[in-house]
């Protein structure tokens, strides 16, 4: 390369010159997006295109299931076409703020809960208000007023999760539990699902001693790690335990007894080697997919997974993760799938108020079940539904401990919601814990520095 | 045209500041030089309103506090001080540098052996292999980070290769090894970058005049000696995009370790870029994200700044 | 002369590097042709025959548009960087002008800048330019960026081009824009044909800034519909290699197709008497 010796002094001009015209230029030029949404209030006088965006990329089952709901919807609204715009979950999620602030959102539009996405969305004021048309089309008596709040409600000033105005209502839900390979446990002597944590903790050992992968864990992705300490902190205490950090009640902390115990059973696990081989190479979906084809004998993971396939897919059940101590009926972390909201600069809102509605009514409940998913407003007839259906195994269980945890048991968040990083945090600490490279107290000091910065914040 | 072939100039050897008082001499009088200004002037034109305004724009984003939508709270050196406090920052700024080593100074030495084995030798065929290695370049990163996790995965086929010749004891979890993981990652960016190297480096290659190989191997040179003292000066500049290119990367690298390991096991695998998407994206804090980003762009124009004087220095 | 043994260690040199650049690519195409409801990515050569993975990913991801969608962007870049790092390759090269060597890293900054940092702030600045959502809003920073390398890139050949071609055309009284046609654009092709390449796959494989930059309309990239099997839960491999394969395949067919031109560039490029 050429050494460049001292050549004139450096002329920054006429570079500033430039750069001051493209400013001015830049400033003074008006923006106008391409926006080309009609700016009708919603009535179906004339042809509508109501623009509904959802973050299913990949859910085929899901996808089904709109697909159907979406014809229907417009063969009952003449003049109405739906414009279904899928993208992949994290894409939608990155670029919702971006969007939405823009001139040319789209009607309708799946937003996920949490503070770093529903709650800073209310915070900048870019989300409908939707109490009205919950009080006007009695969405009250569809779901529970807990799974309500879980899944839309935030403080009008985006400050706080599970209270104050709603903001967005989930069409489907899921729920984590616990899946069983019945054939595998015959097969080393288990001949019932267990109902308690220390039955559990009995089947582990059993497997292990029989060279079965006791608990299949991937970590690679964090989901699973998420999931396991929420449901750990749940059922090694209590709910209520659970509440309380989600819901940042005085005295929560990460630091608590509570906590460490679940820590010190999470590394025990890991040093009596009842996970995956090499499951921080494997991402949760890995290791299920693994359980699914017959390996292993339990999986951590959620309901979203059904219809289950695999060549194993008929030996496997669905229960509720057990419990220490019986809790008052059944708990597990059971919350709306992705909620449906409306742009505060929806060009339908009406419109789309009506779709929301449609999308989670008891009716499309049937819908919802057909093609094997769980709908987050029960329909009454569920049972025969399944049936007509033919749905079974664990594809039915899902949705019928769903209805048994909304109607007698209790519906707990997801511990990641509690802070906008906290998913990172536990995928990485968790990692570290079982890896044996942190101690358990090391291990919720660092989920603690999280959650307490965020709290502190909150107010 | 004799005075041509009997100054066959060995472009390395003639000095740059040389070549340019040559230039000056035989240069027309009056030749306007001003014309410079406007060859540059569109490259200027497009680069500055869309780099250098939004990286400014960045540069003043780091001083403050904002989550993309709301006001702008000033927030002084707040998020230059984290940068400093964060023990996860930094370790992420450490394995950038050993990332460089892999991406950059490993996929130049390959490049170098290939393109020097293609200078040298009349390869049939030579198109079909360019394609061949170049391919890997061309894969978009999520593909790339997808094939190798399963090509990595504890039962998947590099492990069972290994334990087919008899290797069973080499065999890893790759990814899921706290120690292993970088280095994983840094062996796939060889792999997807040697190829790249290899074509830059051809590029220049067939710049080299014929007759500087054929009067080395007159004297007598055998293939190192001929590629030492004439296939590597003539791509001295080659060898240093070539390396400004793959640190860069090295450095920059995103979507590979974003679907590979998201930073894991553990914190083992964290890149700056890495966290700059989280802090904009996750958590929200733009101000923060340009911060990193501009601290990461300044240790890259520093590094790259090292490289250069490297390739100016002989 | 070059011995026997000394080709044939060549040969095997590259065979290996072929053979290990293209290894992990052959598991993509059995990947691809698997059956679609295995989809843990496990490959077998007797399943591996599902042709019509490839319309069913086709059209579940929309690829027809967003790979006319992706290719509006990357040609419109690649002529843009063309024409703009040429003749700026050139003057740094060759000409003396005050602010050269700032303009220069100036340049080289734009090599440097990591994209994650910036584009929310550029977002905000396409908007205010008016262009936010529209294609140009793509190309023009994609063309910016491959503007800083595409100076680099000719500015290194530009010092390296023989001297005295330059110079006799000069004696001959040639001006300089008919000294860069003539003589040297010629001489440039390889290396124009590889920034080509280089501007065509950068800005196709480009995700996040078409991500961000198009997220309020309904225009999607390549690159784009290829996530869209991994959803929230689950990835299903079998899709996604298959999408990964249509996504790669403009490109290798671009590079393909140029790589003939590479060869007659390297055929006619030496300085001979």
């Amino acid at each position: 390369m050429m050494k460049l010796a001292k050549q004139g002094r450096p002329t920054s001009k006429i570079i500033t010159a430039a750069a001051a015209a493209a400013v001015l230029a830049g400033v003074t030029a008006c923006g106008s997006g391409s926006g080309s949404g009609t700016a009708s209030g919603g009535a179906t006088t004339g042809h509508v295109t109501l623009v509904v965006q959802n973050g299913d990329g990949g859910e085929t089952g899901l996808l089904a299931g709109y697909a159907k709901l979406n014809k229907e919807f417009e063969a009952a609204h003449p003049g109405v076409t739906i414009d279904f715009v899928t993208k992949n979950f994290t894409d939608l999620v990155d670029t919702l703020k971006l969007q939405l602030s823009g001139s040319n959102p789209p009607d309708v539009t799946q937003v996920n809960e949490g503070y770093s996405s529903m709650g800073e969305l209310v915070t900048d004021g870019l989300l409908t208000n939707l109490d009205s048309y919950a009080s006007k089309y009695g969405w009250a008596s569809r779901q529970s007023a807990a799974l309500l709040a879980v899944d839309g409600r935030f403080s009008a000033n985006g400050q706080t999760m599970g209270t104050g105005p709603l903001w967005g209502v989930a069409a489907t839900g899921a729920w984590v539990g616990l899946f069983e390979n019945t054939k595998v446990a015959k097969s080393i002597g288990i001949t019932s699902a267990p109902t308690t944590f220390a039955e559990f903790e009995q089947d582990l050992a059993i497997a292990k001693k029989h060279g079965v992968v006791p608990l299949q864990y991937g970590s690679s992705d964090g989901g699973e790690s998420a999931w396991m300490l929420a449901t750990l902190i749940a059922d090694e205490n209590t709910p209520q335990t659970l509440l309380n950090i989600v819901d940042a009640r005085p005295g929560a902390s990460m630091t608590s007894p509570a906590v460490l115990k679940v820590a010190d059973t999470i590394k025990t696990w890991a040093d009596d080697g009842y996970f995956t081989p090499g499951w921080a190479a494997y991402s949760n979906s890995d290791v299920f997919t693994k359980f699914t084809d017959g390996q292993g004998l339990f999986d951590l993971n959620g309901s979203w997974y059904v219809p289950i396939s695999g060549s194993a897919a008929s030996d496997i059940e669905m229960i509720p993760f057990p419990a220490v101590s019986g809790a008052s009926g059944l708990a597990a972390v059971a919350t709306g799938d992705v909620a449906w909201t409306i742009p505060a600069k929806s060009a339908h809102a009406t419109l789309a108020a009506e779709y929301i509605n449609f999308i989670t009514s008891q009716a499309a409940g049937d819908t919802w079940i057909a093609s094997g998913n769980v709908p987050a407003s029960m329909p009454d007839n569920a049972s025969s539904e399944l049936a007509a259906a033919h749905v079974t195994g664990a594809s039915a269980e899902a949705v019928t401990d769903w209805q048994e945890i909304m109607t007698k048991g209790t519906a707990l968040p997801y511990v990641d919601w509690s802070t906008p990083t906290f998913y990172n945090t536990i995928e990485s600490a968790t990692e570290e814990l079982a890896g044996g490279k942190i101690s358990p107290s090391a291990y919720v000091a660092k989920l603690q520095a999280d959650y307490g910065t965020f709290t502190k914040t909150r107010g | 045209m004799s005075a041509l072939s009997t100054t066959p100039t060995a472009p390395a050897r003639v000095s740059g500041s040389e070549r340019r008082r040559h230039a000056h001499l035989v240069s027309p009088p009056g030749e306007p030089r001003n014309v410079g200004y406007l060859f540059v002037a569109p490259a200027l034109v497009l680069y500055g309103l869309f780099v250098l305004v939004p990286f400014a724009h960045t540069i003043y984003l780091s001083f403050f506090n904002w989550d993309g939508i709301g006001p702008q709270r000033f927030a002084g050196l707040t998020n230059f001080r984290a940068i400093v406090d964060s023990g996860e920052l930094q370790s992420s700024f450490v394995h950038s540098f050993v990332l460089i080593f892999f991406y950059a100074v490993l996929t130049t030495l390959i490049g170098l052996l290939l393109a020097g084995v293609m200078a040298r030798c009349k390869i049939r065929g030579l198109s079909v292999f360019r394609a061949v290695l170049f391919l890997p370049y061309v894969i978009a990163p999520t593909a790339i980070a997808v094939i190798w996790r399963w090509l990595l995965a504890p039962d998947g086929p590099l492990n069972s290769a290994l334990s087919a010749v008899g290797l069973e004891s080499l065999t890893r979890p790759w990814l899921g090894d706290f120690t292993l993981a970088l280095p994983a990652v840094g062996m796939v960016g060889t792999w997807v970058l040697y190829g790249l190297a290899m074509v830059l480096l051809l590029a220049g290659v067939q710049k080299i005049p014929a007759d500087l190989y054929d009067a080395a191997r007159i004297d007598g040179a055998g293939a190192f000696r001929e590629f030492l003292a004439v296939t590597l000066p003539g791509l001295r500049n080659e060898i240093v995009v070539v390396l400004v290119l793959t640190v860069t990367a090295a450095l920059r690298n995103f979507d590979v370790i974003y679907v590979m390991t998201q930073g894991g096991p553990g914190t083992t695998t964290t890149v700056p870029s890495l966290l700059v998407y989280d802090e904009a994206f996750v958590a929200g804090s733009v101000g923060a994200a340009a911060a990193i980003g501009v601290t990461l762009a300044a240790l890259i124009f520093i590094v790259n700044a090292a490289v250069s004087r490297l390739g100016t220095s002989s | 002369m070059i011995g026997r043994w000394e080709r044939r260690a060549g040969y095997a040199i590259l065979v290996l590097g072929s053979f290990i650049a293209a290894l992990p690519l052959c598991g993509v195409v059995l990947m691809a042709l698997n059956s679609p409801s295995d989809s843990s990515g496990s490959l077998s050569v007797s399943g591996a025959h599902h042709f019509s993975n490839f319309s069913t990913v086709w059209q579940l991801a929309g690829f027809g548009r967003s790979l006319k969608a992706s290719a509006i962007i990357a040609v419109t870049t690649v002529v843009i960087a063309l024409i703009v790092s040429v003749p700026a390759g050139f003057a740094l090269a060759t000409m003396r002008f005050r602010g050269r060597s700032v303009l220069f890293y100036l340049l080289l900054l734009g090599l440097l800048i990591p994209l994650e940092a910036m584009i929310v702030p550029l977002y905000f600045d396409m908007r205010r330019f008016g262009l936010a959502n529209d294609y140009w809003s793509v190309i023009l920073p994609d063309s910016a960026f491959s503007v800083a390398f595409g100076s680099f890139w000719m500015r290194a050949f530009f010092l390296s081009a023989p001297r005295s071609l330059v110079e006799a055309a000069r004696l001959d009284g040639a001006s300089v824009l008919t000294t860069l046609r003539r003589v040297l654009l010629p001489l440039a092709r390889p290396q124009m044909l590889t920034l080509a390449v280089l501007v065509f796959v950068w800005t196709w494989n480009d995700f996040l800034l078409p991500l961000v930059m198009l997220s309020g309309s309904q225009i999607q990239t390549a690159p784009i519909s290829l996530v869209f099997f991994q959803s929230q839960h689950t990835t299903n491999y079998t899709y996604l290699a298959a999408a990964a394969l249509i996504t790669v395949a403009p490109v290798v067919l671009i590079y393909v197709l140029l790589q003939r031109s590479f060869t007659r560039g390297m055929l006619s490029g030496a300085v001979k008497g």
